[in-house]
């Protein structure tokens, strides 16, 4: 028995695959989206319950775009609205594009930001916290 | 006397009519003094009038906004003014492709040419003369302002050098505009180039960390002693060459100044002290080095960016616990004296070269006494702490003895 389905939207095979034998040993099942319009049409049918989200794919910011698909929502994503999302950034602190998830919520609509490469225990952390606050608080099993 | 009293009279009369005459000639000059007055007090209006549309054109173009709704407004006022049938100004103007378009502006009478026969309006109106005054910048044609006349009301004088005036006031305003905008769009073009090399430079580098991590930590099955020694060391070489091009990418955009990227707002250099001091503290831990901090109870408020002074104070810290061996002291402190905050870290490590000390904030310079400790540095801390606290004003000092330990000291004016 699965413990959620995850989509990981990432550009990047190899990243996936890495993010996938973290994620799959523990039990999650992943579905994997290579661009932002990928995503978009695999989320109706796969109906995952958690999304890991490149910001730069085919542009600069595409993830953003795919966030605000969900968020606003668009037509056909509506029982998605709230689906918990975890963006992944490959350019963090370091550039002075500094995310932080209470200053940024307003315009950038995820539920948690990771810089590449993300360190499994907390990437498997926060998706137990998140799906597990998605659930009304019961925990995965 | 009878013979002199019709003469009185006739030279009083006379006198009389004299004075009225040259009554009624005073007050004929005076009336036209007047209309001299109220004349030249009417143009002193019109001009001060066409100044203010001139100065109120030149702010408008330089407010950023949509340009063709502030030449309509242009346009249209200086119609007003010019008591003219219409005025169009034209503006080329760049798009984002380089491509001029022309940008038109006000109500303008169409005419319809028929051969023969004097030009009318489309609606069958007469048309007075066209008055077209080009806009230039020097040689260069940015566009043109036409006004109508009416037909009944040639321009004056004054008008003309009204129109005149305009055209060389947009055409001043225009282009400045116009850099303005090339300037911002360079600015802008540079400013994704960094990010897109950024990103370029780093995902590759940062896969690899992510596959020897997840490969060492045994998420892909497990492995032997030995590969998973090996898996470390490719993992601690991905976790080096992705510190480097970070420090490289600050230089970078320390370089561009792009200052908004990193707003400046009140930081308590106060609390940056004790958050940095944590993260220090960690590391001390790991390598067996004592690390005592201190500092004066006060928030230290100064407007900065947050990352830049974060980047200064863990910069220092960092030397400081790269170079000092197992059993060595380093000392933090951060007090606020009246020629600005001062913070010091002493350690008791390595120390510098005497030679390498005028090098110290070279790009990627290291002495030779750092390479042989912490082979993998990169030599772009100090140079990038320098070229921080220039922004602030601030100065570094680093005091060093080989062997025995360094000081490395930073102030802070105050605003």
């Amino acid at each position: 028995m699965s413990k959620g389905k995850i989509l990981l939207v990432d550009d990047d095979p190899d990243l996936v695959e890495a993010m996938r034998l973290v994620l799959e040993g523990n039990g999650y099942e992943c579905v994997h989206a290579p661009n932002g319009t990928r995503a978009i049409e695999a989320i109706p049918k796969e109906k995952p319950d958690l999304m890991v989200l490149d910001v730069m794919m085919d542009d600069l910011t595409e993830g953003f775009h795919v966030a605000y698909k969900i968020r606003k929502p668009e037509a056909g994503l509506e029982p998605f609205r709230g689906m918990p999302i975890i963006m992944l950034t490959a350019i963090g602190q370091r550039t002075g594009m500094k995310f932080d998830q209470k200053a940024d919520a307003d315009f950038l609509p995820v539920d948690e930001f990771m810089e590449k490469p993300v360190q499994p225990k907390e990437l498997l952390a926060k998706v137990a916290h998140l799906l597990s606050r998605a659930r009304g608080g019961r925990p995965a099993n | 006397m009878e013979l002199l009293a019709p003469a009185v009279v006739v030279a009083s009369l006379a006198a009389a009519a004299l004075a009225f005459h040259a009554q009624r000639k005073a007050a004929r000059r005076c009336r036209s003094t007047d209309e001299s007055i109220a004349r030249i007090k009417g143009e002193q209006r019109r001009v001060l009038d066409a100044l203010a549309l001139a100065e109120q054109a030149s702010s408008r173009i330089l407010t950023p906004g949509e340009l063709k709704n502030t030449l309509e407004r242009i346009a249209n006022e200086a119609a007003g003014l010019l008591d003219a049938q219409g005025v169009r100004l034209e503006i080329k103007s760049l798009d984002g492709k380089g491509e001029p378009s022309i940008l038109y502006s006000g109500h303008f009478p169409e005419s319809t040419d028929i051969p023969g026969r004097p030009p009318r309006g489309v609606g069958g109106e007469t048309l007075g003369a066209i008055l077209t005054i080009p806009i230039r910048s020097g040689e260069h044609g940015l566009g043109e302002l036409r006004v109508a006349e009416r037909p009944d009301r040639p321009l004056d004088t004054l008008e003309i050098h009204v129109a005149r005036l305009l055209a060389q006031v947009v055409a001043i305003a225009a282009e400045y505009r116009m850099q303005r905008e090339a300037l911002e769009k360079a600015e802008e073009d540079k400013r994704r180039f960094v990010l897109a090399t950024t990103h370029d430079l780093r995902s590759p580098v940062a896969t690899i960390e992510q596959l020897a991590q997840v490969l060492r930590e045994g998420y892909a099955g497990e492995m032997t002693e030995k590969q998973k020694e090996l898996a470390a060391k490719i993992h601690g070489r991905a976790t080096h060459l992705l510190g480097l091009l970070s420090d490289l990418l600050s230089l970078a955009i320390e370089d561009q100044q792009l200052d908004q990227m990193r707003p400046v707002a009140p930081v308590s250099l106060a609390a940056v002290f004790d958050s940095q001091i944590e993260a220090a503290r960690v590391a001390c831990e790991g390598r067996g080095v004592e690390l005592i901090a201190s500092r004066q109870d006060s928030p230290m408020m100064r407007m900065a960016a947050q990352g830049d002074i974060e980047n200064i104070f863990a910069n220092l810290l960092s030397n400081a616990v790269k170079y000092t061996p197992r059993g060595g002291r380093i000392t933090a402190t951060l007090e606020d004296s009246p020629g600005g905050v001062l913070f010091r870290v002493l350690d008791t490590g390595i120390g510098i070269p005497k030679d390498s000390l005028p090098r110290l904030f070279v790009e990627y310079y290291r002495a030779p006494n750092a390479r042989e400790i912490e082979r993998h540095g990169t030599g772009l801390g100090l140079a990038l702490v320098q070229k921080l606290l220039r922004k602030y004003m601030g100065r570094i000092r680093i005091d060093s003895t080989e062997g025995k330990g360094t000081l490395a000291e930073v102030m802070l004016p105050p605003e």
